[in-house]
């Protein structure tokens, strides 16, 4: 490889081809800033130097392996969510994630970003049981395990995700998987005040709670409200009058809001969450500003070893 | 500094920090906090002091961090790795005065609780208001939110809502050197670096939590109980992977042996499970009425499919809390079948479980010591529950060579040592065996940036130098290929 200059765009298309990008950066003292298909960076930008070169890991698409027996997979961090979900759907299996966008999976934890599943299945990284990775000085480690449980050693993996790549660069995700909905219904809202939009990580209970995908969250307007419902497919009617009922039931005297109609049609379901997702990511870029940690730079320089950590 | 004293002037200045009257010195006092669950590490402090707030924790720790003395935090002291114990002289922050809910906020669903509160106490708040705190050891009536989350605690629900550090949306902390931070906060996003997960499950190495900002969930609105009576623990196995194939998702997959229904049912904890039964498998399901009585009817059918001796749902509450009193009873009723018990606590993909608990068969037959199996089936966790007399050195060291190889036959099979009792001074001699060295020197690399002159907590979760075995008066360095005894 030639010696590696800045301010170039490096694509790798295996982890040891990004691996050996890595060490060339490392060694020509290179700062590196690490993305996957760079559709989330707007969203969470890092203060890079401005003589990084960017390292790209988005080539690293595929399934490792999906065990149906234990709901789980093992995907290369390039993977799209797109093509994950379709691989999964074969098993009758989804990540419970979604955040409307056509990003890595990688991408997707690395961010830290909210998911339209949140209010049932807590924090998108809940959803990451291990993981590899390749630190700035090309050393290459493994977090967490493929089992859906372990307290083994300190949690890396939870403290690498959301670090937005500034710590080490992921090229292998295990991740825990749910049964796939046999039915999905969504829900539109009158729209609402800025202010509501801020504070509306409100999750509103279907029938039967949290369990199970059942929940609601419901943010920004137009209201986009994912229900996955998981049993035996209820009528379309029975689905409608038990959203309803429960969303007038809990919206009306909260917020005056009238639910305008249920669907339980897909593509207007993943329509919908993109157009509420996108008035929410806006809302929360500027709403909900992250400032840097004050633990940042020591925890980088543990990751780093003697090479530039990853962003400058 | 001599094992059973602490030095005059660090007493005064604890005591003006907590009052006279909360810095425990007797020598029956210290007998108590000896060691935790796990009785075959015991260690005595030089003093136990109960802090009545974040910032009596905080003056406890300036003073400590000033002196070099080393010192932990301790809930309830329900740990089962020897988790909490300070070398001689040392100083356990006992935080069993700091028990109070502080909010619960019904819209955004959060709890914000002060760490001494107990696991069930929360629950009965949250129940209130139609909210439940989900993660359930079997400890839950006892043991403290504090140590849940340091230790990343399980339970049975865990196989439908994931372990504490799901539920843990921020952390008050008190740092080594008595500094006050918040990490994470009840937005339910994540912070710039996710400190608040790093801590969950840390065994209370990175920093003393002083505050917790939990996520509740709704009750559902329908729970239904089931167990299937078995020959034999490979076929209640074989039913909870057939459940899981279906696509069910079941709140909770727990299966008891022979030997744990017996002594249960000798018990006060008394469920009236089969005494006959090679196995039981109790499963739980939840959601809407009508979601319920489909998912308990395919649970059954699914059941009825593997021989059962018997199938039982319960008819009442009564009758559920009834079974649940017996499964999370079971650890206390073995406890009355020997002086002590060692509760393994190993994972495996939950395809293997019927190979490892063949393995676990062999090993218990192999220590000539009584074994009972009680698991979340679910997660593929295992939990042999070996009965000894901690007097007799040769019993020690057979369970301990049991749960080496137990534990080292998880990780054949892609597994963990440990699902949630954590690693304490019980496992550190096989973190090699599931670490290489680069993973574990940046563990070490990131313990030193957060407990840099390793006072907090000192000598757990990682591998630590042979000196420092000696401070915990271990009686012998484990090596992985020991044999049992002639």
């Amino acid at each position: 490889m030639s010696p590696l200059g800045t301010q170039q765009l490096l694509e790798a298309r295996s982890a040891e081809e990004a691996r050996e990008m890595v060490q060339a950066a490392a060694e020509a003292g290179t700062a590196l800033r690490i993305r996957g298909h760079a559709s989330r960076a707007w969203l969470h930008p890092i203060d890079a130097r401005p003589d990084c070169s960017e390292l790209r890991l988005g080539g690293l698409r595929g399934m490792r392996w999906i065990d149906a027996g234990d709901r789980t997979c093992r995907v290369q961090a390039g993977t799209s969510l797109a093509e994950l979900d379709e691989a999964l759907a074969e098993a009758e299996l989804m990540l419970p994630f979604w955040d409307g966008s056509a990003g890595s999976v990688a991408g997707a934890f690395l961010g830290g970003g909210p998911s339209l599943f949140g209010a049932a299945w807590g924090m998108p990284r809940d959803q990451v049981l291990g993981a590899r990775w390749i630190l700035p000085d090309a050393r290459e480690v493994r977090s967490g395990t493929r089992v859906v449980k372990s307290v083994a050693g300190y949690d890396l993996t939870r403290l690498l995700l959301g670090s937005r790549g500034r710590l080490a660069a992921c090229t292998e995700l295990t991740l825990r998987l749910r049964p796939r909905p046999r039915q999905w219904a969504f829900l539109q809202a009158p729209e609402t005040t800025p202010e509501q939009r801020l504070g509306s990580c409100l999750a509103v209970r279907l029938p039967g709670g949290s369990s199970a995908g059942q929940d609601l969250v419901l943010w920004s307007d137009p209201l986009a409200v994912p229900a996955a419902v998981r049993a035996e497919p209820l009528a379309p009617q029975e689905l409608e009058d038990a959203v309803l009922a429960r969303l007038r039931e809990a919206l009306r005297p909260q917020r005056g809001w009238e639910p305008s109609g249920v669907h339980a049609d897909e593509d207007a379901l993943l329509r919908d969450l993109n157009q509420g997702l996108s008035v929410f990511s806006v809302a929360r870029s500027t709403g909900w500003p992250r400032a840097d940690s004050n633990w940042l730079p020591a925890v980088q320089a543990v990751f780093a070893g003697s090479a530039i950590p990853f962003g400058g | 500094m001599s094992a059973t004293g602490l030095p005059p002037l660090l007493r005064q200045r604890l005591e003006a920090a907590v009052g006279t009257e909360h810095v425990l010195t007797d020598a029956g006092s210290l007998l108590a906090y000896e060691s935790d669950a796990l009785t075959l590490f015991r260690c005595q402090p030089g003093a136990v002091v109960l802090p009545a707030d974040a910032q009596q924790v905080q003056a406890c720790v300036q003073v400590l961090h000033e002196a070099g003395v080393p010192f932990a935090a301790r809930g309830a002291g329900t740990g089962l790795s020897g988790g909490l114990l300070v070398p001689a002289g040392g100083v356990i922050l006992a935080l069993s005065r700091m028990n109070r809910v502080l909010e619960i906020d019904v819209e955004r669903r959060v709890a914000r609780c002060e760490p001494g509160v107990v696991n069930a106490v929360l629950g009965r708040h949250a129940a209130q208001h139609g909210l439940r705190y989900a993660p359930d050891p079997a400890s839950q009536t006892v043991s403290t939110l504090g140590g849940n989350a340091a230790e990343n605690a399980g339970g049975p629900q865990c196989f439908l809502h994931g372990n504490t550090t799901q539920h843990v949306l921020g952390v008050e902390v008190v740092l080594a050197d008595g500094r006050r931070e918040t990490w994470g906060g009840p937005h339910a996003l994540s912070d710039d670096l996710d400190l608040r997960g790093f801590a969950c499950g840390s065994e209370g190495s990175v920093a003393v939590l002083t505050g917790l900002i939990l996520r509740l969930i709704p009750q559902p609105e329908a729970v239904g109980t089931l167990f299937g009576a078995f020959a034999d623990v490979a076929t209640a196995c074989r039913a909870v992977s057939a459940i899981v194939a279906a696509g069910l998702q079941p709140l909770a997959l727990e299966v008891m042996d022979q030997r744990a229904i017996h002594a249960v049912e000798d018990s006060v904890y008394r469920a009236g499970l089969p005494r006959e039964a090679g196995a039981v498998l109790i499963v739980e399901v939840e959601g809407t009425a009508a979601q319920v009585e489909r998912d308990a009817a395919a649970v059954e059918a699914l059941l009825g499919e593997h021989a059962p001796l018997q199938i039982e749902r319960a008819q009442d509450e009564a009758h559920r809390l009834r079974i649940w009193k017996g499964r999370k009873g079971a650890g206390g009723a073995l406890g009355r079948l020997a002086p002590d018990s060692l509760v393994m606590d190993g994972v495996v993909p939950r395809s293997h479980l019927a190979e490892i608990m063949e393995f676990v068969e062999e090993v218990a037959e192999q220590t000539g010591l009584p074994v009972a199996n009680l698991f979340h089936a679910g997660d593929g966790n295992i939990h042999p529950h070996f009965s000894y007399d901690g007097r007799d050195p040769d019993q020690c060291a057979r369970v301990e060579i049991a749960s080496t190889k137990i534990l080292l036959k998880c990780l054949e099979l892609d597994g963990s040592i440990s699902g949630e009792h954590g690693i304490g001074l019980e496992k550190q001699h096989l973190m090699e065996s599931q670490f290489d060295a680069e993973e574990l020197a940046l563990m070490q690399q990131l313990r030193r940036v957060f407990n840099p002159a390793d006072l907090l907590n000192p000598g757990k979760g990682l591998p630590m130098k042979r000196g420092c075995a000696e401070a915990f008066h271990r009686h012998r360095h484990l090596t992985l290929d020991e044999e049992f005894p002639a």
